[in-house]
C-alpha cells in the first residue's frame, strides 16, 4: 500500500485528528472559567496497518498509517476524592456553627449599642434615684421606665434568639415556618443531588469512558458530590466506570440508576404525632426532625442523631442540643436571668414590712394594702412562668397613679397586730430600695440561688463571656479549616485547571501540524495530477 | 503533572490575595475613623468583655460620685442651718444672763419677750428647712413639717396667741429615721440627722375636762398644761419664755400692790421675783448644754463631709486609673495605625497592580 493513495489518506486522517486536538483545546478555552471543569488532554498514537512486516525498509515504512486519537485524557488529581470532601464537609459545619455564634454575639454586641448590660445598670441607676427622692413622682416614673427598658430588652433579645432558632429549625409547629427555614432547604438540596446523582451515574453507565461526553459526565459527578458533602459527609464508593454508590451509616442513599433513599423533614408536631401512631418513644428535642424515606416504603425515623456533619449536622447542633454555647443554651440563661430579676424584685416589693405611698385626700402616706397584687414583673401571658420573651412590668403600677405603688419604705420590726410598729408618716423613708440596691453586691438570698448566688451584671457577664469566647474559638476552628480547603482547592487547580498559556502552545502546535499535513496533502494531490497527466 | 500551574489557580489565588490586603485596609480604616481598636466585641472577643466591666465599673463610680455631691450639699445645708440656730440660742442665752441680774424694768423684760417670741419663730422655721423638697431635719417623714409651734388657750378654751410649746413631728430618734446614699459597691453613708437629736423639742398640751373642750382651770382661773417632753434648745427656749413672763407677771403684781400694803406682803412679792431671776439664771446652764450638743451634731457634720471629701479622691483615682486601662485596651495609636495603613494600603494596591498585570499576561499578547 505504499503509494501516493495511502499518503494522502494518511495527511487526511491527520487533519482529522488535528482538527479534533484543535476543538478539544477550543472546549479548554472556553471552559477556563467553568468551576468543576477539568482540563482534557488529547492522547494521539501512531497507526499501523495491520500488515505482515517484511524485513525490508521499504515495506515496514508501508505499514505506517497516519495518526489517531487514542483517547481523551481529564486531567485528574488524587485531592480530589473522599479526603477533599471530608475537609469540605468539615469546613461547611464549622463556617456554618460560626456563623451561627457570630449571630448570637452581635446580638450582644455591647460595644456597638444599647445591650442588657446597660439596661441591667440604668435599672440600679433608677433604683439609686428613686432612693434619693422615694417619694417623688418623676423619680418614680423613672424608675419604672428603667424597669420597662430592661424587659423590653431582654423580650427583644429572646425574641431575635427565636427568630433566629425559627430560621434555621422552624418553630417545631407549624409546617409554613418549616418550609422557610435552613434545614426544609438543605434537605431539598440533598434530595437534589440525590436525584441528580443517580442520572449521572444512569448516563455515566451508558457512555464510553476517554470521550468528551463522559469526562464531562465524570466533572459533573465530582461537582455534585463535592456540593453533597457540604450539606453531610455522605461515604462513596466509586465504580470502574465511574458511576458511585453513596450512603449514609451503611444505608445506601443511591446505587447505580436508581435513588435507593430520600431524606424527609417534618416539624416535631407532626413527629408526635407520627410517633404515636406508630408506637415509638419519643425523644426528639429538635424543632424539626429528619427522617430517611427508602425506596422501597420503609421509613428509618428521627435520624438527627446520625446527622452531625455538614451544614444539616451545624444547623441541627447550633439551634436544638443543650450543650455548648447556642440559641437554646443562651436562651435559657435568659430565661434564668428574668426569673431571677423577677424573683428578686417581686419578693422584696412584697415582702412584710414593706409599704408603698398612697394618695389619702391630698395628703401622702405609707400603706400596704393590697401589697402582694403590685408585684414589678410579671409574665404578659398570664402564666406564672416568667421567661425572657414574656417578662414585662404589672399593667398596675403604669396605669394612672401606680407609679406609687412602688414599695420604697421598709419597717423591719413591722407587726400586723401592732400599729406602733411603723410610721405612716415616713414616706422619707427609702430602706426597701436601699435593698434593692443591696443586691448589686448581696446575692445571698434564696431568689439569687438559680444564678449561683452571683449577681445580675456578673450571671449577664458569664452569658457574655461564654458567647465571646466561644465566638472566637468557632472562628478560629473555621479559619484553619478554611485554609485547608483552600490549599486543597489551590492544590486541585493548579493540576486539574486549564492554564492559558498551555492551550496557546497547543493550539500553535496542532494548527502547524495542521498547516502541514495539509501542505503534505497538496503536495500528494500534486503528484497524483502529475501521474494522471502523464497518463495523458 | 508536578509543578503544573493553571491560569485558573494563579485568578483565584490572586483573588484571595487581594481580598486579604482589602480586609485589612478597611479595617485599618475603620479603626482610624473611629480612633478604637476594638469597635465590636467581634474584633477582640476577651478584652470587649474587659471593656465591658470597666465601663460598668464608670457607670457605677459616676453614680456614687453623684451621691456624694448630692449627700454633700445637703449636708453643707444642714450644717449652715444648725450654725444659724446656734447664734439664736447664743442670743437668748445674752438675754438670759441680762434678765437674770434683775436689773431690767418690766418694759425691757417685756421687749425681751418679743424679742425671744421671734427667736423662737425664727428657730422652728430654721428647723423646717427643706433641700430638694424634703424636710431635711424630719428624719424619713420628709414630707411633714418636722417642728410646729403649740399656742395657748384662755379660760374658755380659745386659742390665744401665747407660745407654749414646741412640738417634733419627724421620726422619733430610735425609729427608722435615716436617708442614706450609696457611695460605694454596698456602703451608705446616712445624709442626715433627727431634728430631736439637734434641737429636742418641748411638747406642751392644755389639759381638758373629760369632754376634751372645756379647759381645766387652776386656782387662779388659768388653764392648765402638760409638758410631755422638755430637751434641746427648743426646751430651753420655752423654759425661758415661761420664766419670762412669769417674771413679768411678778413685777406687775409688784406695781399693782396697793398703796396700804403691809411690808411683809412687799417683802414677800420681792421674794417672789428674786426666786423669778434665780430661775432664769438657772436656764443659763442649759442654754450652754443645748449649744454644746448642737455643736456635736454639727462636727458629725464636719466628719461625714471630710470622709466624703476622701471618697471623691479614691473615687476619681479609680475613675482616672480605669479611664486609662479602657484607653490603653480600646485607644488607637495614631501613629502606628496610620503607618500601618499606609503600609496596607501600598499593599493593597501593589497586590492588585500585581494581579492586572500577570492576568493580562499570556501567550495571547504574543500570537
Amino acid at each position: 500500500m505504499g503509494n501516493l493513495l495511502s499518503t494522502l489518506g494518511m495527511s487526511s486522517s491527520a487533519l482529522g485528528v488535528n482538527q479534533t486536538a484543535i476543538s478539544v483545546v477550543s472546549n479548554n478555552i472556553a471552559n477556563m472559567n467553568t468551576e468543576g471543569y477539568s482540563k482534557q488532554k488529547v492522547n494521539l498514537g501512531a497507526l499501523f496497518l495491520d500488515l505482515p512486516i517484511g524485513n525490508n525498509v521499504l515495506s515496514q515504512a508501508k505499514t505506517n498509517a497516519g495518526v489517531e486519537v487514542i483517547n481523551i485524557q481529564r486531567y485528574t488529581t488524587t485531592f480530589i476524592g473522599s479526603y477533599y470532601r471530608d475537609q469540605l464537609s468539615e469546613q461547611s459545619y464549622l463556617n456554618k456553627e460560626q456563623q451561627a455564634i457570630t449571630n448570637i454575639a452581635n446580638m450582644f454586641d455591647e460595644l456597638k449599642g444599647q445591650g442588657l448590660d446597660t439596661a441591667i445598670e440604668d435599672f440600679y441607676a433608677a433604683l439609686d434615684n428613686l432612693n434619693q427622692y422615694p417619694n417623688d413622682k418623676t423619680a418614680r416614673i423613672n424608675f419604672l421606665d428603667a424597669a420597662q427598658t430592661l424587659t423590653n430588652s431582654m423580650n427583644k433579645t429572646a425574641n431575635n434568639l427565636n427568630d433566629l432558632k425559627e430560621l434555621s429549625v422552624g418553630d417545631g409547629e407549624s409546617f409554613e415556618s418549616l418550609k422557610n427555614s435552613e434545614i426544609y432547604t438543605s434537605i431539598q438540596a440533598i434530595n437534589q443531588g440525590l436525584e441528580d446523582l443517580a442520572n449521572i451515574n444512569s448516563m455515566l453507565s451508558r457512555s464510553q469512558t476517554g470521550t468528551l461526553e463522559n469526562n464531562s459526565l465524570l466533572d459533573k459527578r465530582d461537582q455534585i458530590l463535592n456540593e453533597l458533602s457540604k450539606y453531610a459527609n455522605f461515604k462513596t464508593d466509586i465504580k470502574d466506570n465511574g458511576t458511585v454508590t453513596l450512603s449514609l451509616d451503611g444505608t445506601k442513599l443511591v446505587g447505580g440508576s436508581n435513588v435507593l433513599a430520600k431524606f424527609d423533614v417534618q416539624t416535631a408536631t407532626q413527629y408526635d404525632d407520627y410517633c404515636t401512631i406508630n408506637g415509638i418513644v419519643n425523644t426528639n428535642e429538635s424543632n424539626a426532625v429528619i427522617m430517611l424515606e427508602k425506596s422501597n416504603g420503609t421509613i428509618i425515623p428521627n435520624i438527627n442523631k446520625r446527622m452531625d456533619t455538614g451544614i444539616v449536622g451545624a444547623i441541627l447542633e447550633t439551634s436544638s442540643t443543650q450543650e455548648g454555647v447556642n440559641v437554646n443554651t443562651v436562651l435559657e440563661e435568659l430565661d434564668t436571668l428574668a426569673q431571677t430579676i423577677a424573683n428578686v424584685f417581686n419578693e422584696l416589693q412584697t415582702r412584710e414590712g414593706a409599704f408603698y405611698i398612697d394618695n389619702v385626700g391630698g395628703t401622702i402616706q405609707l400603706s400596704n394594702a393590697n401589697l402582694e397584687d403590685f408585684t414589678i414583673f410579671t409574665a404578659n401571658d398570664g402564666t406564672n412562668n416568667i421567661t425572657a420573651s414574656n417578662i414585662t412590668i404589672n399593667s398596675l403600677l403604669l396605669e394612672g397613679d401606680g407609679y406609687n405603688k412602688i414599695a420604697t419604705a421598709y419597717f423591719p420590726d413591722y407587726d400586723p397586730l401592732d400599729p406602733d410598729s411603723v410610721d405612716l408618716n415616713a414616706v422619707g423613708n427609702a430602706d426597701n430600695i436601699i435593698a434593692m440596691i443591696n443586691t448589686k453586691t448581696d446575692n445571698t438570698s434564696a431568689a439569687f440561688d438559680a444564678i449561683g448566688n452571683i449577681s445580675l451584671s456578673d450571671y449577664y457577664s458569664g452569658i457574655l463571656g461564654r458567647i465571646t469566647s466561644a465566638t472566637t474559638a468557632k472562628t478560629n476552628e473555621a479559619t484553619a479549616q478554611n485554609a485547608v480547603v483552600s490549599s486543597l482547592d489551590t492544590k486541585t487547580k493548579e493540576q486539574t485547571g486549564v492554564d492559558l498559556n498551555e492551550e496557546l502552545t497547543d493550539l500553535v502546535k496542532f494548527q502547524t501540524a495542521y498547516s502541514a499535513s495539509s501542505r503534505v496533502f497538496t503536495t500528494c494531490n500534486t503528484l497524483l495530477e502529475t501521474l494522471v497527466n502523464l497518463g495523458l | 503533572m508536578i509543578g503544573r500551574v493553571s491560569s485558573s489557580a494563579i485568578n483565584s489565588t490572586l483573588v484571595g490575595h487581594i481580598q486579604n490586603n482589602y480586609l485589612d485596609f478597611s479595617k485599618l480604616t475603620e479603626q482610624l475613623s473611629t480612633g478604637k481598636k476594638i469597635n465590636s466585641i467581634l474584633d477582640d472577643t476577651l478584652q470587649s468583655v474587659n471593656i465591658i466591666n470597666s465601663n460598668r465599673q464608670l457607670g457605677k463610680i459616676d453614680i456614687w460620685s453623684a451621691n456624694i455631691g448630692s449627700l454633700t450639699n445637703e449636708i453643707k445645708q444642714s450644717s449652715e442651718t444648725i450654725e444659724l440656730v446656734m447664734e439664736k440660742g447664743q442670743r437668748a442665752k445674752d438675754l438670759a444672763t441680762s434678765a437674770a441680774n434683775g436689773t431690767s424694768t418690766k418694759d425691757n423684760l417685756i421687749s425681751t419677750l418679743t424679742e425671744l417670741d421671734n427667736i423662737i419663730k425664727s428657730v422652728v422655721d430654721m428647723a423646717n428647712t427643706s433641700y430638694n423638697g424634703n424636710y431635711i431635719y424630719g428624719g424619713t417623714n420628709t414630707k411633714t413639717q418636722p417642728y410646729s409651734i403649740q399656742y395657748g388657750i384662755d379660760a374658755d378654751g380659745n386659742p390665744t396667741d401665747e407660745i407654749i410649746g414646741i412640738k417634733y413631728n419627724g421620726t422619733a430618734i430610735d425609729g427608722d429615721w435615716k436617708r442614706q446614699l450609696e457611695i460605694s459597691d454596698g456602703v451608705f453613708e446616712t445624709a442626715n440627722v433627727t431634728g430631736m437629736e439637734a434641737f429636742g423639742e418641748c411638747d406642751v398640751e392644755p389639759v381638758y375636762q373629760a369632754d376634751g373642750v372645756t379647759p381645766v382651770l387652776d386656782a387662779d382661773g388659768n388653764p392648765t398644761y402638760t409638758e410631755n417632753s422638755n430637751s434641746g434648745i427648743t426646751g430651753d427656749l420655752i423654759d425661758f419664755r415661761n420664766a419670762l413672763s412669769d417674771t413679768i407677771k411678778k413685777l406687775e403684781e409688784q406695781e399693782n400692790l396697793p398703796e396700804n400694803a403691809t411690808q411683809a406682803e412687799k417683802d414677800a412679792i420681792g421674794a417672789e421675783i428674786k426666786a423669778c431671776y434665780d430661775s432664769i439664771s438657772g436656764l443659763l446652764d442649759g442654754f450652754d448644754d443645748s449649744i454644746s450638743q448642737m455643736t456635736t451634731v454639727n462636727s458629725k457634720f464636719g466628719t461625714v463631709t471630710n470622709k466624703l471629701e476622701m471618697s471623691t479622691e479614691a473615687l476619681s483615682t479609680s475613675k482616672l486609673n480605669l479611664e486609662e486601662y479602657i484607653s490603653g485596651i480600646q485607644d488607637l495609636d495614631i501613629t502606628e495605625a496610620i503607618s500601618q495603613w499606609y503600609t496596607s494600603q501600598t499593599a493593597y494596591q501593589a497586590s492588585m497592580q500585581t494581579a492586572t498585570s500577570i492576568m493580562s499576561m499570556s501567550l495571547l499578547n504574543y500570537m
